[in-house]
């Protein structure tokens, strides 16, 4: 009767791996004056909610590894997230063989165990991705009606700077729905 | 030969003979199912007779499906010399069409082929239009058995305008080349009644998407397509091609009042944001692609009277007309209500 052998290899996968979502949309401001002016507006809102201007001139903001980054001029948004994962990982293949040593099955079975290696690596990135994302999607719930109230902010802005233009302001008054009445004596 | 005369053919021949009858809609696809199922010993060639019957099937029968297809009605279009015209296709534009030995070897596929199994194949051999519309065509007859598929399908721009569900599955990376069939505008202005249905069930179709990856393959193919069919008349002056997907979005304005459905198979509880937004997106991609044919409409409202363009300006104003600015508020409120599910 012939022996059958338990060759043995194990396989290490050590890895540093950054994940991270997004999402990116216009801001939909409209536009009362021209780009610059509104974009002067919008910066100003922005300081005033904590923003800061950076090098490449776009405003940005972060909250526990939330960042929000809002282009002046383009009038878009995007709000992403990012994350870390160190992937230190494990296998062992397993084969059987009537020799003692055995290369060939050696081999099948690193390039088995090295292809089981990704597959876990994927898997983990992955599943930190995914917490990311869950993360972002909560972010998304308290950053949509932020901007939301500030892009009104900015709009009452512009339009009372573009009624002013037009003649004198007699009254403003603004209601706590948001709308707004301006009256210009032209 | 005389008419009335009875030829012989082999049986292989026969087989080929009836495929190709049923390319130009001799024969319904149904009888042809069992040959395109069966799997055959290839011909590598045919006797005299046969060939001459072939060339007669799509000497004839081509051109015909053409004018069934739409080549029969009366349009205005831009006709060979530059001046706009109400005619049928083949009145205003020459129709040449060349069947090289791709069609040959299309057919003799399907004959040798469980057309289920293998598609329509691929080749080597450089397609002519003749031979991308009998693809067209067979790719039609195939859907009897089996979604098309296959090289011949992808690298056929006529193909990619009937079968773009079939060629997005193959995530194309460009668009083949556009103008050879913007050269032949007879077959364009006579498929464009087809090809405006198609797109219009190809939006549809999105539905029932529902990877992620599916919607956004589909999206990025449709853009393709538009992005070089867009620049290929805008170089050949035949703005008015663009017909055909003014009517698909006139359609789908009218008649789809929910914008949100085309996504709403989609499976996205482990797919990323940035994932998400992308396949929204990708389902909008009709709706934003019009804004270059409202760019067009804009510049031919500045075309004065004395300018030579004028009547052309005027056609394309016409077709606009289908969509027009009310039409493209629609269209702008959809893109943003698609991108606004996962936008911040």
């Amino acid at each position: 009767m012939s022996r059958a052998y338990r060759i043995a290899v194990t396989e290490t996968l050590r890895r540093h791996v950054v994940v991270g979502d997004h999402v990116k949309s216009k801001l939909g401001l409209l536009d009362v004056l021209p780009p610059e002016e509104m974009a002067e507006l919008l910066e100003r809102r922005l300081l005033e909610a904590g923003f800061e201007k950076g090098e490449d001139g776009k405003m940005t903001r972060e909250t526990d590894g939330v960042v929000v980054e809002i282009d002046l001029l383009e009038q878009t948004v995007a709000v992403r997230v990012e994350g870390e994962v160190n992937l230190d990982l494990t296998l062992e293949g397993v084969g059987r063989s009537v020799q003692k040593t055995d290369e060939k099955l050696e081999d099948q079975l690193r390039k088995q165990t090295k292809a089981r290696l990704e597959e876990a690596a994927k898997k983990e990135a992955e599943t930190a991705r995914g917490k990311l994302t869950d993360r972002l999607e909560a972010a998304l719930a308290d950053i949509r009606p932020e901007l939301d109230q500030l892009t009104n902010k900015v709009l009452g802005d512009a339009l009372k700077q573009r009624a002013g233009q037009l003649g004198e302001i007699q009254e403003i008054s603004e209601e706590e729905n948001g709308s707004m009445t301006i009256r210009v004596k032209v | 030969m005389s008419g009335g005369e009875v030829v012989e053919v082999a049986e292989s021949e026969h087989a080929l003979l009836s495929i190709a009858r049923a390319v130009v809609g001799e024969l319904p696809p149904r009888a042809v199912s069992s040959v395109l199922l069966r799997k055959r010993k290839a011909i590598q060639q045919m006797d005299a007779r046969s060939l001459d019957l072939l060339k007669q099937t799509l000497a004839i029968g081509v051109p015909l499906t053409l004018v069934r297809r739409g080549g029969f009605r009366r349009t205005r279009h831009v006709g060979d010399s530059g001046v706009v015209t109400e005619q049928r296709a083949f009145e205003r534009n020459e129709l040449s069409l060349h069947f090289g030995e791709e069609t040959f070897r299309l057919l003799a596929h399907l004959v040798a082929s469980d057309v289920s199994q293998a598609g329509l194949g691929g080749s080597k051999l450089v397609p002519t239009l003749g031979d991308q519309l009998v693809t067209y065509l067979a790719a039609d007859v195939t859907r009897a058995v089996a979604a098309p598929r296959g090289a011949r399908l992808t690298r056929s721009a006529l193909c990619w305008f009937g079968h773009l569900r079939s060629v997005a599955r193959t995530a194309p990376k460009s668009a083949p080349p556009l103008m050879p069939l913007v050269e032949c505008p007879a077959v364009i202005e006579s498929l464009s009644p087809d090809w405006a249905t198609r797109w219009v069930a190809c939006d549809r179709g999105k539905a029932s998407v529902i990877t992620c990856d599916d919607m956004i393959a589909l999206g990025h193919t449709q853009q393709l397509l538009l992005e070089s069919y867009f620049d290929a008349i805008d170089a050949a002056g035949r703005r008015d091609l663009a017909r055909f997907f003014v009517q698909a979005v006139a359609r789908l304005i009218k008649e789809d009042e929910d914008p949100l459905a085309w996504a709403g198979s989609l499976k996205l509880s482990k797919e990323p944001l940035s994932r998400r937004a992308e396949a929204y997106h990708a389902a909008a991609t009709s709706y934003f692609m019009i804004e270059r044919v409202a760019r067009w409409a804009t510049e031919a409202g500045a075309v004065h009277f004395i300018d030579d363009d004028y009547d052309q300006a005027q056609l394309f104003l016409s077709i606009w007309e289908e969509v027009g600015e009310e039409g493209l508020a629609v269209c702008r409120e959809r893109v943003s209500a698609l991108e606004d599910v996962h936008s911040a």
